[in-house]
């Protein structure tokens, strides 16, 4: 350990640059990362955090939030299916509301306040208790969606106001600002925004599951026994929205790739540096150093050199995060951090397996032999 | 430079690295690239095939065409304002269509429209349909009738056009009665009259401003929010968002390019730096080194592009269809010019290392 | 015209508050045709001797003449072309361009003054290739040669610009007897052919005798 650290000493700049551009592609991964999950969390956050782990929409709906609509009859339905907990209907809808004193979309979202649906992200505040009262997105505070203020729901003969009582974290819908309100709320505003409205009916039912039972075995169940849905586990419902799955796995390819150019970068690196050394290291052998020995130095430079660049990429993360706009905030997620930097240290050790081939290939004899040689 | 191009092919895997990692970011380039393109393509076709410059909305509708509604009597105020040609209706109703001989509902997007679409023929007989190219990769076929909705609408399919896509969902382009009949079906409490549409897109008269012309028929009607083609687009949802998000990364991905070429230019100058004593004593000066230099940067970048571009094009071919990607000539040139500015940069930077290197550390250990 | 002329050269670097002196008041004059023989042990002054003399370090006092060339008011670009045209050199670790086969290492010269494509260039090339006897390794790299044969080719490329002076330092550090004898007497002969002068440095004693003249050197200072 203590020749690896010499030896980084001595040759500052060569490591300096190294861990530089491993902290740069370690910031590239961070970035995408983060930048993912918010733009997933703006187009679906609110339906991640409501407390429902099983959503059912209706058969054609295509997974599309938007495009489902449920009689009310399907909540009974739903929750009398074996294995189902509670269940209680979620109306989605976009509606034109008054806040911050301009005009704004927003999304509403209605729940039964005893049942499956609620937010689960509260991070100031509290839940609402009864009508009137909503939980908005703790992004959209400063436009007029503080614990406090008051929403208006805007519609063509008149208004329906909503105190807003408690801020949730990732609580937008539709890259728009999410209020959670109760199911009653939902259906006066929708009243509001379409007085011609015959009946006003619920986007999916969300439910949770007995104890015991898995989320996807209970929805696979659901939609076997109820007549004209389409149930899964909410995890699935997220990754499986229209537009989010394209994205997702478009970005795995993006960031597979980011990850191999960190692992080549490293392992190359550490290849040039042992050639470079072969004289050193062929000395060291010669006068008694084990090849264990010097492979656990060669790993000793590599996880110093990862983590070194893991430091700097999440510093980079940190400070592109003071810096955004509050309207598109970059987060700083400890979680995304530890979890790729794992990755990435377990992947650099594979990297080094060539240098190490090398390390391992050296012949102490080889020290015998005078200088002169072609350099 | 002969020597520098000497190098390369001779001392090749020393440049493979280099020019490997380089390739590899051209790739993230490109599919960042696609993806964007890609994305925004699929979105908003629909729009961008209008003839018409302007569209209006119903003001608390918000630039969102599926909550606009636009009436018969507001559709007269906005053909009675000077500098209005025309006016053509339009509407949107987001619905699953049953694909035959597959069990798969596809995303569509029926579309009643009045004419004056680039691209689109004059609006078909009722029940029959135009249908956009996507559609064809979810194994829609020329003459299938798609049944569309909750209460399966039959539409059949009487051709393909190109590039008309709503929000990712296949455009079905239908004469509006038959639009409206779809509408009101697969969403009631969104239904709307007859000779009622959610959007009139208007025709401006040759040498009128367009801008002066939104501003006139929304002062006429009192109630209307009249914007232009490309403001329309930007405000889809979304849309702005995924610019913004993307840039960003494309940027950060240009930048980190420079800099691992800068690294490994770095280390090269490194390890050559005795090889290069030598050729200064022999009397190569500075400019001839950093030329060499740059030489090898730009064979390098050129490799790194042609090499990245077809391992891209490759990946596109692997991807499934329902993943928007789409590599334009222009996203390629784009990021070639790109990668290049990075890569000269970067390499430059090893520029003073060179210009420093003492001719005098060619003779031995000094005695 | 004398191929070296050293007058009062004297070379010192500053170390902490005093100097180090390597070379110090150096005279020296070294006919266009004499092969001159530097012996010195280790630490004598005599690679920077060398060196001043090929225009690789800038004496401190004292002035250089070279082929008539006063080299020691040459600007670093005038001394660059100054050793691309008058000077040979051949190290003492060899340093072959690795990637270059052996003609194209004896030609590098030429092809940094830029005449690397003339015809002219590559027949003196492979003429000086045949009298070293390395015809048959023209197109190899020095990955694929012996030491002797790089040696060989180093002495080629020195050659191959018809420089006024060839500056050969510890030629035959690395070889064995047979082998250090075989250079020095290619040295020689290819020097003696050209009418070009030399200076040797070597501690080798075995070799001094194939020089015209010995000098010594010691701590910096030459023997009179």
């Amino acid at each position: 350990m203590r020749l690896a650290l010499r030896e980084i000493r001595r040759t500052k700049l060569r490591f300096s640059l190294l861990a530089g551009a491993v902290g740069l592609l370690v910031f590239l991964i961070l970035f995408q990362s983060t930048l993912l999950s918010t733009l997933l969390s703006f187009f679906s956050g609110a339906l991640a955090s409501q407390s429902g782990t099983v959503v059912v929409y209706s058969e054609d709906a295509r997974k599309n939030p938007e495009g489902s609509i449920l009689p009310l009859a399907t909540v009974d339905a739903v929750a009398a299916v074996p294995g189902v907990g509670a269940a209680g209907p979620f109306g989605v809808d976009t509606m034109t509301a008054r806040a911050g004193g301009a005009e704004l979309d927003v999304a509403l979202l209605g729940y039964r306040l005893d049942g499956p649906g609620r937010p689960t992200t509260l991070v100031s505040g509290r839940l609402p208790r009864d009508g009137g009262e909503g939980v908005a997105s703790n992004i959209d505070a400063d436009r007029g969606f503080a614990v406090g203020d008051t929403v208006r729901i805007v519609g063509p003969d008149g208004t329906l106001p909503i105190r807003i009582v408690g801020l949730a974290r990732d609580a937008r819908f539709s890259v728009q600002p999410g209020v959670f309100v109760s199911y009653a709320t939902f259906e006066d505003a929708s009243r509001v925004k379409n007085p011609d409205a015959l009946a006003i009916l619920p986007s999916m039912v969300v439910a949770t599951p007995d104890r015991g039972v898995a989320p996807a075995v209970a929805a696979a169940r659901i939609t076997r026994t109820v007549d004209g849905v389409d149930a899964l586990s909410r995890a699935d419902a997220l990754t499986q929205l229209p537009g989010v799955a394209a994205v997702n796995s478009s970005f795995s390819i993006i960031q597979g790739l980011a990850f191999v150019v960190v692992t080549l970068v490293v392992g190359i690196f550490f290849v040039i540096l042992t050639v470079q050394k072969a004289a050193a290291l062929t000395l060291l052998r010669a006068i008694g150093a084990s090849s264990g020995r010097l492979v656990r130095s060669l790993l000793a430079q590599v996880l110093l050199v990862m983590l070194g660049g893991i430091v700097v990429g999440a510093g980079l993360l940190l400070l592109a995060s003071l810096g955004s706009s509050p309207s598109f905030p970059i987060g700083f997620d400890v979680g995304i951090v530890v979890t790729r930097g794992v990755v990435l240290v377990v992947l650099a050790a594979v990297a080094s397996l060539a240098a190490i081939r090398r390390v391992l290939r050296i012949d102490p004899i080889a020290a015998t032999v005078p200088a002169g040689v072609e350099r | 430079m002969r020597l520098a191009l000497r190098e390369l092919r001779r001392s090749r895997r020393r440049f493979v690295p280099t020019t490997g990692a380089l390739a590899l970011l051209v790739v993230l380039l490109l599919m960042l690239g696609g993806l964007l393109d890609g994305l925004y393509i699929g979105s908003t076709g629909a729009l961008r095939s209008q003839d018409d410059e302007l569209v209006t909305f119903d003001r608390s509708a918000r630039e969102s065409t599926l909550r606009s509604r636009i009436e018969p009597d507001t559709r007269a105020a906005i053909e009675a304002v000077p500098g209005v040609r025309g006016t053509s209706g339009f509407g949107i109703a987001l619905v699953g269509a049953d694909v035959p001989r597959t069990d798969e509902l596809a995303d569509a997007a029926v579309m009643g429209y009045e004419g004056r679409v680039g691209g689109v023929p004059a609006p078909p007989a009722p029940g029959r349909a135009w249908a956009d190219r996507s559609l064809e990769a979810r194994g829609v076929r020329v003459g299938d009738v798609l049944r569309v909705g909750p209460t399966r609408i039959p539409l059949r399919v009487i051709g393909w056009v190109d590039d008309t896509n709503y929000l990712q969902q296949g455009g079905l382009w239908v004469e509006p009665g038959t639009w409206r009949t779809v509408l009101a079906e697969s969403r009631p409490g969104a239904a709307v009259g007859d000779d009622v549409f959610q959007n009139v897109w208007v025709d401006v008269a040759p040498g009128a401003d367009p801008a002066r012309v939104a501003a006139a028929i929304d002062a006429a009607t009192g109630t209307t929010r009249t914007i232009t083609r490309a403001e329309a687009v930007l405000a889809l949802p979304g849309i702005r968002e995924q610019n913004a998000t993307f840039t960003q990364i494309i940027g950060v991905t240009f930048l980190v390019a420079g800099l691992v070429v800068a690294l490994f230019f770095a280390l090269l100058t490194l390890e050559r730096t005795p090889m290069l004593g030598v050729l200064k004593a022999l009397g190569a000066s500075s400019r001839q080194l950093v030329g060499a230099l740059m030489t090898q940067t730009v064979a390098v970048t050129v490799i790194a592009f042609v090499t990245g571009g077809v391992i891209a094009l490759s990946l596109d071919r692997l991807i499934p269809p329902e993943v928007p990607l789409v590599v334009t000539p222009d996203r390629a040139g784009f990021v070639a010019v790109g990668v290049f500015v990075a890569a000269v940069i970067g390499g430059a930077v090893s520029l003073r290392r060179i210009i420093r290197i003492d001719p005098a550390s060619a003779i031995g250990t000094g005695t | 015209m004398p191929a070296l002329v050293l007058q009062n050269v004297r070379k010192t670097y500053p170390s902490g508050d005093s100097e180090i002196v390597a070379l110090d008041r150096a005279n020296l004059e070294v006919p266009d045709d004499q092969i001159l023989a530097l012996v010195g042990p280790s630490g004598s002054g005599k690679t920077t001797l060398l060196s001043i003399a090929g225009g690789l370090l800038s004496a401190t006092e004292g002035h250089v003449v070279v082929g008539g060339h006063h080299i020691t008011e040459y600007s670093a670009k005038q001394l660059t072309a100054f050793r691309r045209a008058e000077v040979g050199f051949v190290f003492q670790t060899v340093n072959l361009v690795p990637f270059l086969t052996a003609r194209e290492n004896v030609m590098v010269a030429a092809e940094l003054a830029g005449r690397g494509t003339e015809k002219a260039a590559r027949a003196r090339a492979d003429q000086l290739l045949e009298e070293l006897g390395l015809a048959h390794r023209a197109e190899n790299l020095p990955a694929q040669l012996s030491g002797g044969e790089r040696q060989r080719v180093a002495i080629g490329r020195a050659l191959m610009n018809e420089p006024k002076l060839i500056l050969v330092d510890e030629p035959t550090s690395a070889l064995d007897t047979t082998l250090g004898n075989q250079v020095m007497a290619l040295i020689v002969g290819e020097v003696k052919a050209r009418r070009t002068a030399a200076i040797i440095v070597t501690h080798d004693t075995r070799m001094t005798h194939y020089a015209d003249r010995t000098v010594e050197i010691t701590d910096g200072i030459l023997a009179a």
